[in-house]
């Protein structure tokens, strides 16, 4: 709930933030750090003029019963909107708190929004994977994506909401705990991406460069539609395209030897069902051979795997457990096999990166180098 | 004397307002030894006189409306330790966390209310708890229904509509925030109090069950009930217990559920205090018609 109200001025108005913490309506100094107010996206300028504020200052106590409470006085407290967050409050998350960036990539329909709703349905029920939910910031933006998959939305088959977001900065937040209680709490950032920003990601360097959250990425899931894997007509496309967009972020340098890149084969029920006639597994089997000899190397790790997110009338879903332990447990900041800290101990900012030393030269007090001290 | 702020929060119908009624007998009428006791009536009282009478005859009690908050003030003595503490606790309309959740907003008379507050009863009715359904769960239920029907004589069973993508998605109903579960939005009204940069002091959570006796007999304990039917909440708690402890309380202010018009099973006790129920999950922890006991355990908390 915001700090900020009518109590002072800044620059000679009245403002009002959205962003709780923020104490520009204080002393006019903005919480992301913006000298230009109207920049700010939680900047909510008052439109009291100085006429009003002349006639309340005048006002003394035996004739505050006859000055009229403006219109314009808030009764009412603006709270975080719980949507996608921007890059600033993701920027803030990731200052607090050791987090994983899971970037989630494929094309449209190839289940990404579906599995994050997954996650969030799994937490409705109980604990995933060992671990507890322990709060977030865009709970609404979560529920959301579950909405078409419930009797509430009119439906009689499920479905997921096409992502929407047109900006490749906006993510979703997650604060998870093990049961055990033996560690602090974590958090994930999830950047559900649009699908054409893959596809142009393909055919274009400066495309893929495009999309930042790269950079900081612990993990990089590039997921690929099991439902044309399935289908003699359309599996070669959707193989090849896995493949060329692994190439073309790894020649970007947007990803690289510090992520764990797993390659998650949807849909697995659907796969399953044509195993036989299609001879799939065959064929999946082929594909994973020819991505690991080319691009092994490349990352910190690459794996595979399979999964159903969304239950099918009488089938379970299954594989999301075991891909979201390994999105809390591992990172390659942490990691201390080849190529990660030596000492273990979790780089908050690395100067290489174009995400990090943005964030450096913005807020250069809240980043500590590789090595202590500021960078 | 201490003074101590707690608050209130639940959505409408959770049981705050009765709880208070109820509550404000037990401590004025003396009639359960081990609970809190007022020490005076204080100056002005007739809001929670007017509501005391009510639940002393068994009416239902009106929802409280957004705009007519009460603040009240309890000078209380626990006749353990002989320790008075002054107890301030607002009766906050539940439309005020409903537009929490829908609108994103607070009330700003809350919102200070909040920030002084030490202490959170956090109320929570059985009756309003309704989570979301699948689409394909629900179909799989009609279907094990469906097979559990005799087969209408002579006739060939319905076939079933095809669904049409287009005409699907014409009919569908876009996502609005009252359509959450339940547990979503619980969990997310906790959690604006809880949130970094913790603007609030709050150190412990109540979590009170109302309506305890209509449940009791299917959950060994309140807990029990909050694990199974809101875990979502229940994770949200557990996981953060080292920064706000929490405990589950099962009360039933009213008794039982009122009935239209014979409610003389209740009436007919002498001591009116009897009709509350008030468990935990440790059996004899407290009192079992203390209604003050998620107050005291509030106020328990360190200094």
């Amino acid at each position: 709930m915001s700090d900020a109200t009518i109590n002072n001025a800044a620059g000679g108005k009245f403002v009002m933030c959205k962003e709780p913490g923020c104490t520009v309506a204080v002393d006019g100094a903005c919480y992301e750090g913006l000298a230009d107010l109207a920049q700010c996206s939680n900047y909510v300028p008052l439109a009291i003029g100085d006429e009003q504020i002349a006639a309340l200052e005048a006002a003394s106590d035996e004739d505050a019963e006859a000055v009229e409470p403006s219109e314009e006085f808030p009764t009412s407290v603006n709270l975080f909107t719980g949507g996608e967050l921007d890059y600033a409050g993701s920027l803030r998350i990731m200052l607090n708190a050791l987090t994983r960036v899971v970037v989630l990539a494929g094309p449209n329909d190839s289940g990404k929004t579906t599995l994050l709703a997954s996650i969030f349905e799994h937490f409705l029920r109980g604990a995933l994977a060992g671990y507890l939910f322990a709060g977030g910031e865009t709970s609404p933006a979560f529920d959301r994506r579950c909405h078409l998959s419930r009797t509430d939305s009119g439906r009689r088959t499920e479905d997921t909401e096409r992502t929407k977001s047109f900006s490749e900065q906006t993510m979703l937040h997650l604060r998870v705990r093990d049961e055990a209680l033996r560690n602090p709490a974590r958090d994930l950032l999830f950047s559900d991406l649009r699908g054409e920003l893959f596809n142009e990601a393909i055919k274009s360097s400066a495309e893929a460069r495009r999309i930042k959250v790269l950079k900081r990425a612990d993990h990089f899931v590039l997921l690929v539609d099991g439902a044309k894997l399935a289908d003699l007509g359309s599996r070669n496309q959707a193989a090849t395209a896995a493949g060329m967009t692994l190439r073309s972020l790894a020649e970007a340098g947007m990803i690289g030897g510090r992520t764990l890149v797993e390659v998650l084969f949807t849909k697995d029920d659907l796969i399953r069902r044509t195993d036989a006639e299609n001879e799939t597994s065959e064929f999946l089997q082929a594909l994973e051979e020819d991505i690991k000899r080319k691009h092994e190397h490349q990352f910190a790790r690459l794996r595979f795997r399979r999964v159903a997110a969304r239950t099918a009338e009488g089938v379970d879903s299954y594989g999301v457990p075991e891909l979201f332990r390994g999105w809390v447990e591992d990172s390659a900041y942490t990691d201390t096999r080849a190529g990660a800290s030596r000492d273990g101990a979790p780089r908050v900012v690395t100067s290489e990166r174009e995400f990090d030393r943005y964030a450096v030269g913005r807020l250069p007090e809240r980043f500590v180098g590789q090595r202590g001290g500021t960078v | 004397m201490n003074e101590r702020r707690q608050i209130m929060i639940g959505m409408s119908d959770a049981g705050k307002t009765t709880f208070l009624a109820a509550m404000y007998h037990v401590v004025e009428s003396g009639q359960v030894a081990e609970s809190l006791q007022l020490v005076d009536l204080g100056e002005t009282r007739d809001y929670l006189v007017q509501i005391r009478d009510e639940w002393l005859g068994c009416r239902r009690l009106d929802r409280t409306k957004l705009g007519k908050e009460q603040v009240l003030t309890f000078k209380l003595k626990d006749e353990r330790t002989a320790r008075v503490t002054e107890l301030v606790l607002p009766d906050v309309s539940g439309e005020t966390f409903r537009d929490q959740w829908e609108q994103r907003r607070s009330t700003k008379v809350f919102d200070d209310l909040a920030r002084e507050a030490d202490g959170v009863l956090f109320f929570i009715h059985p009756d309003t708890v309704f989570n979301s359904t699948r689409i394909n769960q629900n179909k799989e239920v009609a279907a094990l229904l469906d097979d559990d029907e005799e087969p209408a004589q002579g006739k060939d069973p319905k076939p079933e509509e095809p669904s049409s993508s287009e005409a699907e998605n014409a009919a569908q109903v876009g996502w609005h925030p009252k359509f959450s579960p339940v547990q979503v939005k619980l969990t997310e009204v906790l959690y604006f109090l809880l949130r970094e940069p913790h603007l609030y002091p709050l150190s412990r959570v109540a979590v009170i069950i109302s309506a305890w006796d209509r449940v009791k007999s299917d959950y060994a304990a309140p807990s029990v009930w909050l694990a199974e039917r809101l875990p979502m909440l229940n994770q949200f708690l557990r996981a953060n217990s080292d920064r706000v402890a929490y405990k589950v309380f099962g009360v039933s202010a009213q008794g039982a559920r009122y009935k239209k018009d014979d409610n003389n099973a209740l009436l007919r006790m002498r001591r009116q205090a009897e009709r509350i129920l008030v468990v935990t999950d440790a059996e004899g922890e407290y009192s079992k018609h203390d209604i003050t006991a998620p107050i005291r355990w509030l106020m328990d908390a360190e200094e």
